[in-house]
């Protein structure tokens, strides 16, 4: 050990001034995140490059200390100093894994530290640590197996962009998974990059680390790629008593149409079955959202068509009758809305040749949807005062300013958030199923004097921003939220005068109970024109 | 006497080509070795494979009595390996260099190697990438021979060096090994230099091992034999296997007799090419002999492929 440290230690003074001013980037880095993060804050930060400057400056010296750390003793080649001194390949690989450790250190620290004092709840403190050395090691480690194979920087940096652009021209070309476990491609990169990184230094077969490399990439593409719809987790459901017996699916086809999408070899040719689908019998408290989807394409022979489900699993629109009835519930008081609209999706899609083959042939479209019912909950109030500010699970929401005018009132709001995997308080895919089917908040202006309430015009927000720092463990989120202005005699007028008794309240869905429904649909012909809906709703 | 290197059938194949082929050398325990042959001939591969910098596609050989590819730290921290091919840390000033590579070994001698530091006459504070080529070859030799191995290996070391930097090196080399009575093994292209040094010699030409023997047998038994033939007189129709470049002049017979026997082969001479007088033998340098062996070969490889 003591000649590992000893090697570890040169390392360090090899690369000690890019060390030093990568290091200061780091405290930099984290000192203007936790200034400029919180949603209270002035947005200098963004002024200063600092989301998107500073993490693309911090990866570029990943990639140039790393190889300088790693091929000052190099691994290939018969010309490395060390290879003829008394030092193991097993203590020089322990001084590389020191170096690498040494790097990932100082950003996990200053992490840690930031999201601490950005709030993240001290039981969270050993999630972030998981989430923050994951990101490291998979960063660092599979850079450090690419240095460990290549003799230069040049010869580095060459195959580092070229496997950079070749994952990118794959994940592009390949479909790519709804669900990913949370961190396992992290695990697996940091595996692969690890195992090649020991392998080179124990062994110094370089073609059989290729070979090993290569086949860990593939590995990495599998995992990236893979339909992960067993991985979905279990949700945690509300203690809401919901019976789901008398609810009903309905599915409509409404269209066919085609599609050509172009490949690199040649254009693809696609046939997809568009149209509706609809839970009917749901309490108007409640909104629904599916889950998972299965949909079969059965010919009148018997024959299950080799179709491909497209049925979207997002959130239906906000906004929309249900999730405004649901609103209502939830604020007790009544919303107006303009809005109405189901949406269209694809039912399912098959290659044009298959198309060709059964298009004269009655089909059987059998679809399987398991549906997640939510309720909407009150998260928090603002008064509309320009600086406002309520805290609620683990997100910091600031009214950023109230423009008021003829054409109703307009609320920017500044939302900040730790974004901290395997915690509480994320969306994003690859997340517990309950957080990301809790999708956004809702913002409702309500006035509980007049018992009026108003959901932001035409149901969509507006220029909304985000910024990521650290990495992404800490975002801040603007968004404008414009309110009145409807020309409709039953949405209430707000001007100055209503304001007076009104506050934003913020609501977020709460899932309540998971279930699965089937609908069939049969047409006539596969290759006929389908029946339009008598009417949208 | 006990062999520090000793290799049982090496050959190393790359890519199709055979850079090595068939070695056989055993280098005497207290010897200098000089290991021979022109530029490309295989030493520096031989050099790598005997430090497990490469491992040999057939044979095996043992350094310090241990299998070349199973050479460890144990082994390394008994031998000290100089190249123009090893890329040093360039970024170290030499004091640096030093002190990186002293807790390495548990025989540094730091009194030695503060000797050498002062007698090679190197700048402590200057980094390796600011020193001559002839200085940095002085840091490689230092760090070396600060811990006093039982076998030092130099691949070609001289490449680059000015003569005055040259007679340094030699003569320390030569004065450590008579102190220390170590090994060496040397590979040069540069004949005259290490003539003054070898006691063994190996010649490698080709990827194969043309001779290898102690220099004193080596010159003994190499010798010119120069005579003077009447007008017309043509060669033997069987010229003995050991005679090597006859030339046949209007009015002189030369040849290089490699089993020179005093006597014996001036006598085979006037018995073979009759009329023959005068006939003298002179010794011949190691660059005259190695010159004579390289184009023997060439010429014997040259008649097998027309």
């Amino acid at each position: 050990m003591n000649l590992s440290l000893h090697f570890f230690r040169k390392d360090l003074s090899r690369a000690s001034w890019i060390l030093i001013f990568w290091s200061l980037l780091v405290v930099t880095e984290g000192c203007l995140a936790f200034l400029t993060y919180p949603s209270n804050s002035s947005q200098f930060g963004a002024n200063f490059g600092q989301p998107i400057l500073l993490p693309l400056v911090h990866y570029l010296l990943i990639a140039v200390i790393v190889p300088l750390m790693i091929q000052e003793d190099a691994a290939v080649g018969s010309a490395a100093f060390w290879l003829t001194r008394p030092v193991s390949h097993g203590a020089l690989l322990r001084a590389k894994l020191l170096g690498l450790g040494a790097i990932m250190l100082a950003p996990l620290i200053v992490d840690l530290v930031v999201l601490f004092l950005a709030g993240l709840p001290t039981g969270d403190l050993e999630k972030a640590f998981a989430d923050i050395f994951l990101r490291q090691v998979s960063l660092v480690v599979p850079i450090a197996a690419v240095a460990a194979l290549t003799p230069t920087f040049w010869r580095f940096t060459v195959v580092l962009v070229g496997s950079v652009i070749l994952l990118t021209l794959l994940s592009a070309a390949l479909p790519q998974p709804k669900l990913l476990p949370t961190g396992l491609a992290d695990v697996v990169l940091f595996m692969w990059g690890g195992s090649v990184l020991a392998h080179q230094y124990l062994t110094r077969r370089t073609s059989r680390s290729i070979i090993l490399a290569c086949l860990g990439g593939a590995l990495v593409t599998a995992v990236s790629v893979w339909p992960w719809a067993l991985a979905d987790e279990p949700l945690a459901f509300s203690t809401t008593a919901f019976d789901s017996k008398h609810l009903t699916l309905e599915v409509k086809a409404t269209s066919l149409n085609t599609s050509t999408s172009v490949s690199l070899i040649h254009n693809v040719v696609t046939k997809k079955i568009d149209g509706v689908y609809e839970l009917k019998g749901l309490p108007p408290a409640f909104i629904y959202q599916t889950r998972t989807v299965s949909a079969r394409l059965i010919a009148g022979d018997g024959t299950e068509l080799p179709s491909r489900v497209t049925i979207s699993t997002n959130p239906p629109p906000e906004f929309d009758s249900p999730h405004v009835s649901a609103i209502a519930a939830a604020i007790g008081i009544p919303v107006h809305s303009t809005v109405s609209r189901v949406g269209s999706t694809t039912l399912a899609s098959l290659d044009n040749s298959d198309f060709v083959r059964y298009k004269n042939s009655p089909v059987k479209l059998i679809c399987d949807l398991d549906f997640v019912v939510s309720r909407y909950e009150t998260d928090g109030e603002l008064p509309l005062i320009k600086g406002a500010h309520t805290r609620s699970r683990g997100e910091g929401v600031t009214v950023g300013g109230i423009d008021l005018s003829d054409e109703g009132i307009t609320i920017e709001i500044a939302e900040s958030s730790v974004n901290v995997r395997f915690s509480d308080g994320i969306r994003s895919a690859g997340q517990p199923a309950e957080l990301r089917l809790r999708g956004d908040p809702v913002y409702v202006l309500v006035n509980r004097q007049r018992n009026e309430a108003s959901v932001v015009s035409n149901g969509t927000a507006r220029g909304s921003s985000s910024m990521f720092y650290l990495g992404g463990l800490l975002m801040k989120k603007v968004v404008e939220l414009p309110f009145g202005g409807e020309r409709n005699n039953s949405a209430p007028i707000i001007d100055h005068e209503w304001l007076q008794g009104a506050v934003l309240v913020r609501l977020v869905r709460v899932p309540v109970a998971e279930f699965a429904k089937r609908a069939e649909v049969k047409l006539a012909k596969l290759g006929e024109p389908l029946r339009q809906p008598k009417s949208p709703r | 006497m006990n062999a520090v290197i000793q290799t049982e059938n090496v050959t190393y194949r790359y890519r199709g080509v055979t850079a090595v082929r068939e070695l056989e050398l055993s280098v005497p325990e207290g010897s200098i070795y000089a290991f021979l042959g022109p530029n490309g001939a295989g030493k520096t591969t031989t050099i790598k494979l005997l430090m497990n910098l490469l491992q040999p596609s057939e044979g095996s050989a043992k350094v310090l009595g241990v299998d070349s590819t199973r050479l460890g730290p144990s082994e390394f921290a008994r031998v000290g390996y100089v190249s123009e091919n090893q890329q040093m840390p360039d970024w170290m000033t030499v004091e640096q260099l030093v002190a990186f590579c002293q807790p390495m070994y548990s025989t540094w001698d730091t009194a030695f190697c503060a000797k050498m530091l002062n007698d090679f006459q190197l700048p402590s504070d200057r980094k390796l990438k600011n020193l001559s080529r002839g200085m940095r070859m002085k840091a490689a030799l230092l760090v070396s021979l600060a811990y006093r191995p039982r076998l030092l290996v130099l691949d070609e070391p001289f490449t680059g060096l000015d003569p005055l930097v040259r007679d340094e090196v030699i003569h320390g080399i030569l004065e450590l090994t008579e102190q220390e009575k170590w090994s060496v093994f040397i590979s040069s292209h540069d004949i005259d230099e290490v003539e003054r040094l070898a006691d063994y010699v190996g010649f490698i030409d080709g990827g194969r091992l043309q001779l290898s023997e102690p220099v004193a047998d080596l010159t003994a038994r190499m010798r010119r034999i120069d005579s003077v033939v009447p007008p017309g007189s043509r060669r033997a129709p069987m010229e003995p296997d050991s005679w090597l470049l006859p030339e046949l002049g209007p009015r002189t017979f030369s040849v290089i007799d490699s089993q020179y026997t005093p006597e014996k082969s001036e006598q085979r001479l006037a018995t073979l090419i009759p009329g023959a007088t005068q006939i003298t033998a002179t010794p011949l340098s190691l660059r005259e002999v190695f010159v004579t062996l390289s184009r023997a070969a060439r010429g014997k490889s040259q008649r097998l492929s027309s």
